[in-house]
């Protein structure tokens, strides 16, 4: 046996081995697409939450000068001014909440802005209390406070504007206003914060701090936009109609049911999630592009389901407190066809990128 | 076979050899379970993943595995990593492997849905160093065969590993290994090549040749070398690009196993190990039979899977105990339907109100622990309602290595209904008969 003879062949055949595989990794050409991942995070930093957020802090403060004017001169027209406010506050604060992500679930600002449903209870407890001070404000939990319970002061959808007014003007008038001012202060404190807080925390590509990196982020992203399907087919459908539990259909269980905007808020989730998957040039920024490159097919197929869900949503009949039991098996259809879009995320869209992947650091091999 | 045969194998498994190889596994293997005892700590998994949930999914025959208390949970921790200590510096071998396999085990057996494949490993090895514990005799050597049985163990892993991975989506699709390299294109200088096909392919196939090579490679001494670089740089390169925890070191350490059995001598001037007790021959080589025996069984489980008609990859049934490490990316979604019957009442139940998002994620594809989860939801809402007369459907869906997802679950099965068992599941649906992309 000549021992050093077949070493030296070990060798040199491992050399050659790895010069081989060297000049195919060189001279292979390269036929993927390029990763496109950090260009996705960044459209949807930049030209959705960034945007949509400043548009959220811009009308939170319009709701705060309004709510201002109405306590200063209650009547129909300052009511109806406060109420269109809060109304057009509602469209980009709910397309927020359909990327879930950052400092919104981080650090709470979605239950300190939008606990429901609202609990009149604890609003009236608030105005009750005679709490007038941010610093008194701040000791109250989140179901007294944020745009539920600003819509219980300035909506009644069975006595009318007359009775809003009539509550504002009565004895309990001056409290019940000085507590309005004060959350409506505090909704558009709230999202200043928030939008001082994703432009001083988060970097346009959401590497760094938050997420270690590209592929982090992206699993957060996905994560978050089926949180937010969860939020309309499951919180504002299936449970208002009864599918989650055994007690039936329940109207105290519906968003905004006070000022009847609960399907313009799902469908605002919706374009929300529309407008993340699609990108801001419909279709070449988007989530789309990186499922395309993977598989055409679902990319496809979550196009279509997702116009299904506009469309079977938009089907409902208003109110949806009224709804939910005199037309069930459309709010079905709709909590459906959204349920089936959200499956199709969790399972093919994740299993595509690797987003859920069956690795984690306890689940190891 | 002749009797010469068996007198030669008998003289071979007699023969003595040095101890220190076993000696240095047994600190590797020591100082790691001490590790990972307090790094789970460490990392809060003891409150997230023992503690925190009201309904742990229990292993077949072990229902009676309870959860600890947060003080007999966190002793369970201190008593494992006083005794790896133990165990790696040669006190007490035998009693402190018996107690890091009792409660190595023990937490293992908390919930199913943490099953993995290292930690059964790590059980094995611990109950083989029980029957064998590893510390040289009077001579300061071991038998042959205590080597070899040792040396089987580990070998197992990269075995079963490797003819897991010889099937289509493996070695035609390179999945699940495409969709993971690809995760990583961001990385620099070798990001752009993580998403090439040409590599997912590349890696696949020479990941087979790794597992099913790497043994022979690391017996034979001419590419002893050459084989174990290969084991550090396979094991450091997974390690570094995927989250598989604790799995890399332990096969770093325990291939060198593998070695001649006195490749330490090199570096320890004198060895301080202290001999074994003594004990009667007959009893050590009932002990020894035993560990050979415990190696049959682990030899033989993975090849039940083929009991059962159709993909384990998608089934799963007789999937767990196989070393199938890495083969399956695997994403499902489940939604269970509740029905009394005395009622007539019906209404769906989101997993997540009582689950962790872990045992959600690891539920939704294991038929076995979705059906399990029905058995107690059942019993749950028949406590909380009485006079109800409960049946639980599930809508789940799953889709693996990049098919798009289908049914995994008979939607009119009254799963529980269904009983536990280790026999074939009619109410899991074929998988799908589509290509991975």
């Amino acid at each position: 046996m000549n021992y050093p003879t077949r070493r030296g062949a070990v060798v040199a055949g491992l050399l050659a081995l790895g010069s081989v595989a060297l000049g195919v990794l060189v001279a292979c050409p390269t036929d993927q697409e390029p990763d496109r991942r950090a260009e996705v995070i960044t459209s949807l930093i930049e030209d959705q939450l960034v945007p949509t957020l400043a548009d959220a802090r811009q009308r939170g403060a319009a709701l705060d000068g309004a709510a201002t004017e109405l306590c200063a001169a209650p009547d129909a027209a300052s009511l109806t001014a406060a109420q269109d406010a809060w109304w057009q506050l509602r469209a980009p604060w709910k397309q927020l909440l359909a990327v879930p992500l950052g400092p919104i679930v981080d650090d709470g600002f979605d239950t300190a802005i939008d606990f429901w449903p609202v609990r009149p209870a604890s609003v009236d407890g608030g105005v009750a209390a005679g709490v007038t001070s941010q610093a008194e404000l701040d000791l109250l939990g989140v179901a007294s406070k944020g745009m539920p319970a600003i819509e219980y002061l300035l909506f009644d959808p069975l006595a009318g504007d007359e009775a809003v007014l009539a509550a504002l003007t009565s004895d309990q008038g001056p409290a019940r206003c000085a507590y309005l001012e004060l959350l409506a202060s505090d909704v558009a404190l709230r999202l200043a914060e928030l939008d001082d807080a994703w432009r001083s925390q988060y970097t346009t590509t959401l590497v760094g701090d938050a997420y270690p990196d590209v592929a982090s982020a992206i699993d957060a992203i996905v994560n978050a936009l089926i949180s937010g399907l969860h939020d309309i087919d499951d919180m504002k459908l299936a449970k208002p109609l009864g599918l989650t539990s055994a007690s039936g259909a329940d109207p105290e269980l519906v968003e905004s049911r006070l000022s009847d905007r609960s399907l313009s808020d799902a469908l605002d989730g919706l374009a929300g999630f529309e407008a993340a998957y699609l990108g801001a040039d419909d279709g070449a920024s988007g989530l789309t592009i990186l499922v395309a490159q993977r598989s055409p097919d679902v990319d496809a197929k979550i196009r279509e389901e997702l116009e299904q869900a506009k469309l079977a949503l938009a089907a409902v009949p208003e109110p949806l407190r009224l709804s939910i039991s005199s037309d069930a098996a459309a709010v079905e259809q709709a909590q459906v066809a959204v349920e089936r879009l959200r499956i199709s995320m969790t399972a093919d869209v994740a299993s595509l990128l690797g987003v859920t992947v069956s690795l984690s650091d306890n689940d190891g091999d | 076979m002749g009797p010469g045969c068996c007198e030669r194998a008998r003289a071979w498994s007699r023969q003595r050899v040095d101890a220190s190889s076993l000696v240095i596994l047994r600190v590797f293997v020591g100082l790691l379970v001490c590790v990972s005892a307090l790094r789970f700590v460490a990392r809060g998994w003891v409150d997230e993943l023992l503690l925190a949930p009201s309904f742990h999914f229990h292993y077949w025959g072990f229902a009676w595995v309870q959860a600890p208390t947060p003080t007999l949970a966190y002793g369970l921790f201190a008593v494992l990593a006083a005794a790896s200590l133990a165990f790696a510096a040669g006190l007490r071998p035998r009693l402190s492997a018996l107690t890091c396999l009792l409660a190595f085990t023990y937490i293992e057996l908390i919930d199913l849905s943490y099953y993995l494949n290292h930690y059964y490993f790590i059980s094995c090895l611990l109950a083989t160093f029980v029957l064998l514990p590893p510390v040289p005799d009077e001579d300061a050597r071991v038998s042959q065969i205590q080597l070899t049985l040792v040396r089987v163990q580990v070998g197992l892993v990269y075995l079963y590993a490797g003819i897991a991975k010889i099937g289509a989506d493996w070695l035609v699709y390179a999945q699940p290994l495409k969709t993971w390299l690809a995760r990583r294109a961001d990385l620099p200088l070798v990001g752009a090549w993580l998403d090439e096909a040409w590599l997912a392919h590349l890696a696949s196939w020479s990941g087979l040749g790794f597992d099913l090579l790497v043994v022979p490679a690391l017996l034979w001494r001419p590419t002893r070398a050459y084989a174990y670089v290969a084991v550090v740089g396979f094991h450091v390169i997974t390690g570094l690009l995927f989250p598989i925890g604790m799995f890399p070191w332990f096969m770093i350490g325990c291939a060198t196993i593998m070695f001649a059995p006195d490749w330490p001598r090199r570096f320890m001037a004198r060895d301080r190990t202290p001999a074994s007790t003594p004990i009667d021959p007959r009893l050590k080589q009932a002990l020894t039979w035993a560990a050979g025996a415990l190696l049959l069984v682990q030899i033989a489980l993975p090849w039940r899977s083929l009991l059962y008609p159709g993909s384990s990859l998608w089934h799963e049934q007789g999937f767990r105990f196989g070393y199938r490490v890495m083969l399956i990316e695997k994403v499902g979604f489940a939604e269970f339907r509740v029905h009394d019957r005395a009622t007539g009442r019906r209404w769906k139940l989101d997993p997540h109100a009582e689950l962790s998002p872990l045992q959600v994620k690891m539920m939704s594809t294991q038929p076995d622990l979705i059906a399990q989860y029905a058995r107690h939801l059942a019993a749950r809402l028949e406590r909380e309602m009485p006079g109800s007369a409960i049946e639980i459907r599930a809508d789940v869906f799953v889709a693996f290595n990049g098919r798009p997802h289908h049914r995994l679950i008979d939607p009119n099965t009254d799963l529980a209904a269904t009983r536990e068992g280790l026999a074939a599941k009619p109410w899991i649906l074929p998988a799908p008969t589509t290509h991975p992309p």
